[in-house]
């Protein structure tokens, strides 16, 4: 259903296009895969939000089962699904969300005024020439994950 | 003149201080015509950037003069005395004034100042001085094949003027179904024949019923005329222009005599090029009945169509719309590109890639516009990514996984390299082959029976 209404992007090509043409918006790139349970949770809240935040963001879904996108699963660090990338401009924003990943979002989201307002504190934060902002979301609403770096 | 004097000053200022060595330090104090300041800063101001912007400023609005003039210089055409005072000219480089008053061509005076030697000296020295570089001589004079033409044109017009004059005594009512036979040369004299032709009845009956006929055929014939770009057909214009005044001047109700009024109102406001175009615009309305029944012909003569060039009858009509609000057609995509700028210019310069969406963007619009051809990036392109436990910029951390990949590939295709070019030799067999002073060819007999 989400794959309807929003674009999959499987090619290494697609994804390095939207992130150089996505100008003066957010741009949230969810890698993950259509089939997992907790990504089609995160697809339809995305779907949902997608026309609500068309003015200041763009939101794209990328097939991490594809060949191509190995390169950007690796550069992004990508080891849970569904996770989820924001840029602005062609950079990289991170989000202090208290959680040991600054780079991207782990997880789902539990409502949907809850990905509106982290877009929102990116879009504000972009727009005042922030790289990193703070998550306006109670810690409750994070989901936790335990990350564990292969070289440490 | 004043630029030559300005430059002798400035050769005296020069050798004074090659006379002077111990007071080299000390510059006199000199004028800048370019930033019309006085310096002290010798011959190193001409490379300072204030200097350099003014001196742009001033060699692009020169240009731009230069543009209009470029056109009567293809398309060489009669000045009327009244268009005289639009045509001056002020030549930078020479700092002269150049008026058109008593010439009979538009920029006359202008173009043979700007084809002299005497400009092309000014010029070279002006460069030298002021920087700018030299290599865009040519772009701010008048080539000598340029005015040759210009020239030629001008005698053909000559000549085109007297016949006209010669014929224009007597006009034969019957010449008009000559057309067929008559060549450019002559075109001009049939379309007088023939607005002279409509004229009289007009006059002397005021036929209305076939004067609104004429204004439906004019919507027809006009665009192919204006597309016209041959200065003949200028000239035509402008003489018979006079002649279609005094025809229509019984004829307020028609509607035709409105759109001779609009037009004239539009040659006084717009530019020489626009003004050209108004009277070409016109020039048909005046063209009526024995132009129409003889349309084939004269179209074959004269007029621009598909197959030349011409722009089509509906695009043509926008144009004239936006000559009227003195708009030339190519502003139409500047002013959406400026929107743009307005946009762009109300987000904060200090956001988040701020460069790279104002440098984006030009790309884009370019890409759109078909200037230039959409650029495929790079299959190795990457995005500037904070990683986890990166320190230091994001490029930084785009260069390490580079780096990484790199490491990557080389310990692949080395373990590769190693695997398939290395086979394996036992121990033994090296020593014996050690022993034997390195006798490979030993090694190889033993070692082919394994």
């Amino acid at each position: 259903m989400s794959g309807l209404l929003l674009p999959t992007l499987s090619r290494k090509r697609e994804v390095d296009s939207i992130i150089r043409d996505t100008l003066d918006k957010v741009l949230l790139l969810r890698f993950g895969r259509a089939a997992d349970p907790l990504c089609l949770h995160l697809d339809d809240i995305l779907s949902k939000s997608s026309r609500e935040v068309s003015k200041f963001a763009t939101i794209a879904l990328v097939d991490i089962d594809a060949e191509e996108m190995r390169i950007y699963t690796k550069y992004f660090d990508i080891t849970l699904i569904p996770s989820t990338v924001f840029f602005f401009n062609a950079h990289h924003m991170k989000m202090d969300s208290g959680t040991a990943d600054h780079t991207k979002w782990v997880g789902s989201f539990h409502t949907k005024q809850d990905l509106i307002d982290v877009l929102e504190a990116i879009y504000r934060g972009a727009m005042k020439g922030k790289m990193i902002v703070s998550c306006p979301l109670p810690p409750e609403r994070i989901p936790r994950f335990q990350l564990l770096f292969k070289d440490l | 003149m004043v630029a030559e004097s300005a430059t002798g000053s400035a050769a005296t200022t020069e050798k004074k201080a090659k006379a002077n060595p111990s007071e080299k330090g000390v510059m006199e104090f000199e004028f800048c015509e370019v930033c019309r300041r006085n310096h002290d800063q010798g011959r190193r101001h001409k490379y300072l950037p204030a200097h350099a912007r003014a001196l742009a400023t001033l060699l692009a609005g020169f240009h731009r003069k230069l543009s209009n003039l470029r056109f009567f210089l293809r398309n060489p055409s009669p000045l009327r005395p009244e268009h005289a005072a639009l045509n001056c000219l002020w030549c930078v480089f020479c700092s002269c004034d150049l008026r058109e008053d008593g010439s009979t061509f538009a920029f006359c005076n202008a173009i043979n100042h700007l084809a002299s030697s005497e400009h092309l000296r000014n010029l070279n020295d002006f460069l030298r001085k002021h920087g700018g570089g030299m290599n865009r001589v040519d772009s701010f004079r008048v080539s000598e094949v340029d005015f040759l033409k210009w020239e030629k044109g001008c005698e053909t017009l000559n000549d085109a003027a007297f016949s006209y004059c010669d014929r224009s005594i007597g006009p034969s009512p019957g010449s008009s179904k000559d057309i067929q036979h008559t060549l450019t040369s002559s075109y001009m004299e049939n379309f007088e024949e023939n607005s002279i032709n409509s004229l009289i009845p007009k006059i002397s009956h005021s036929v209305l019923p076939l004067q609104s006929l004429t204004n439906e055929n004019y919507k027809e014939h006009y665009p192919e005329i204006s597309g016209f770009p041959i200065g003949g057909s200028i000239r035509c214009a402008a003489t018979s222009s006079s002649m279609g005044m005094e025809g229509h001047v019984g004829l307020n109700g028609t509607g035709v005599f409105g759109s001779v009024s609009r037009q004239l109102s539009d040659r006084q406001s717009t530019s020489h090029v626009s003004n050209v175009k108004s009277l070409i615009g016109w020039f048909p309305s005046n063209a009526t009945d024995p132009r129409i029944g003889s349309s084939g012909d004269s179209n074959q003569v004269c007029q621009a169509n598909v197959h030349t060039g011409a722009p089509p009858p509906w695009l043509e009509i926008e144009e004239k719309d936006m000559n009227v609000t003195n708009k030339a057609p190519y502003m139409n995509g500047l002013s959406v590109s400026s929107c743009n700028i307005k946009k762009s210019r109300k987000l904060n310069p200090k956001r988040v890639g701020a460069a790279w969406a104002e440098k984006r963007r030009a790309e884009l619009d370019l890409e759109k516009r078909g200037e230039i051809v959409p650029k495929i990036c790079d299959a190795n392109w990457l995005p500037n990514f904070g990683r986890v436990w990166q320190a230091g910029t994001r490029k930084e951390s785009r260069k390490e996984f580079e780096m990484e990949k790199r490491k990557f590939s080389d310990t692949e295709s080395h373990t590769q390299f190693s695997s398939m070019i290395q086979p394996y030799i036992s121990k033994r067999m090296r020593i014996g082959s050690s022993e034997d002073g390195g006798d490979n060819a030993h090694v190889k007999e033993n070692s082919n029976p394994l």
